[in-house]
């Protein structure tokens, strides 16, 4: 009697395979992690973030190279309006418009045209021009900058200063 | 036909994700450094007139920083011993003093203050002059620029 060959058809491999997933199945632990702290710790950050981030720039930009002058008063906050940033070599408008330099106010006349000239297109607000200015710029400088604020029609200035004790 | 389970769980992978993301660009783009105002008139002789009415009265504290220290002009104020000179140390000058000294003349009279600075003085300096006025309760402080 001839040999016969074992035949087996798919569906008997694809039965031995059900079963070895199933066994497998069984081994693995279903394990949750509760994410319900974790997001509302989340959302907590970002509203203050959102909440900071606006009330700092609410009236006044500030260029990362300006060290601003030390002071304990604590007034309120001005609005947001015409400004002049003041590093130690330039002065701008905003955050990027450049208007002059230190050195050609040091040599210069009393008033400045160039920052007449862009403080005249600024709206004014009470007649209230913010300055940033850093701590080191001669104090000559920043009285021909004044001056010039004073001809542009800005009567009364906001000095910017960073707050030393509890705000 | 079985019910239905009615416990189903959100997929909050990918508002995590958000989240993350918002707060790593929020934190790396704030700025950390509060900033106050200190409001001052200007006031130049000779120039457009100021916007805040002066008392007729000489009422008037004149003060101008130098680089060493800060000089005190004052009006006639009675039964007060005020300084007339504020030494400037390394660590600038005593701020303390010169609030004092502001607060124990308002007791007595109601005063003005202009303020103003050598051409070399930081303008810093000035600033924290200004400050140490306002600290004192005077809230009518002029920024000389003449």
């Amino acid at each position: 009697m001839p040999l016969q060959k074992a035949r087996l058809r798919i569906s008997d491999y694809n039965r031995g395979r059900k079963n070895r997933l199933k066994d497998q199945e069984k081994k693995v632990q279903e394990a949750a992690l509760s994410l319900t702290s974790m997001v509302d710790m989340f959302a907590t950050l970002v509203v203050y973030l959102i909440m900071t981030s606006t009330s700092l720039q609410e009236w006044v930009g500030l260029a990362s190279n300006i060290e601003l002058p030390k002071g304990r008063y604590i007034g309120e906050s001005p609005q947001r309006g015409a400004a002049l940033q003041v590093t130690k070599d330039m002065v701008f408008g905003e955050l990027d418009v450049e208007l002059i330099s230190v050195s050609q106010i040091a040599r210069g006349s009393f008033s400045v045209a160039a920052i007449k000239d862009y403080l005249k297109k600024q709206e004014n607000k009470n007649g209230y021009v913010n300055v940033v200015a850093d701590y080191s710029v001669p104090f000559g400088v920043m009285r021909k900058i004044i001056a010039s604020c004073q001809d542009a029609g800005f009567k009364n200035v906001n000095l910017a200063i960073e707050p030393i004790g509890p705000t | 036909m079985a019910k239905q389970d009615l416990n189903t769980e959100l997929n909050l992978t990918s508002m995590i994700d958000l989240m993350s993301c918002l707060v790593a660009f929020m934190l790396l783009t704030s700025v950390w450094v509060h900033v106050a105002a200190l409001p001052a008139a200007v006031e130049s002789k000779g120039r457009a007139p100021q916007s805040v009415d002066k008392p007729k009265e000489p009422n008037e504290i004149k003060i101008t920083v130098t680089k060493t220290g800060v000089q005190l002009a004052w009006p006639s104020v009675k039964g007060v011993r005020l300084p007339s000179f504020v030494r400037r140390g390394k660590e600038g000058f005593d701020h303390d003093t010169l609030t004092e000294a502001i607060a124990q003349a308002l007791a007595v009279k109601t005063l003005t203050a202009s303020v103003t600075g050598t051409n070399d003085v930081e303008y810093g300096a000035v600033a924290e002059a200004i400050d140490a006025v306002k600290a004192g309760g005077l809230d009518q402080v002029f920024l000389l620029t003449n």
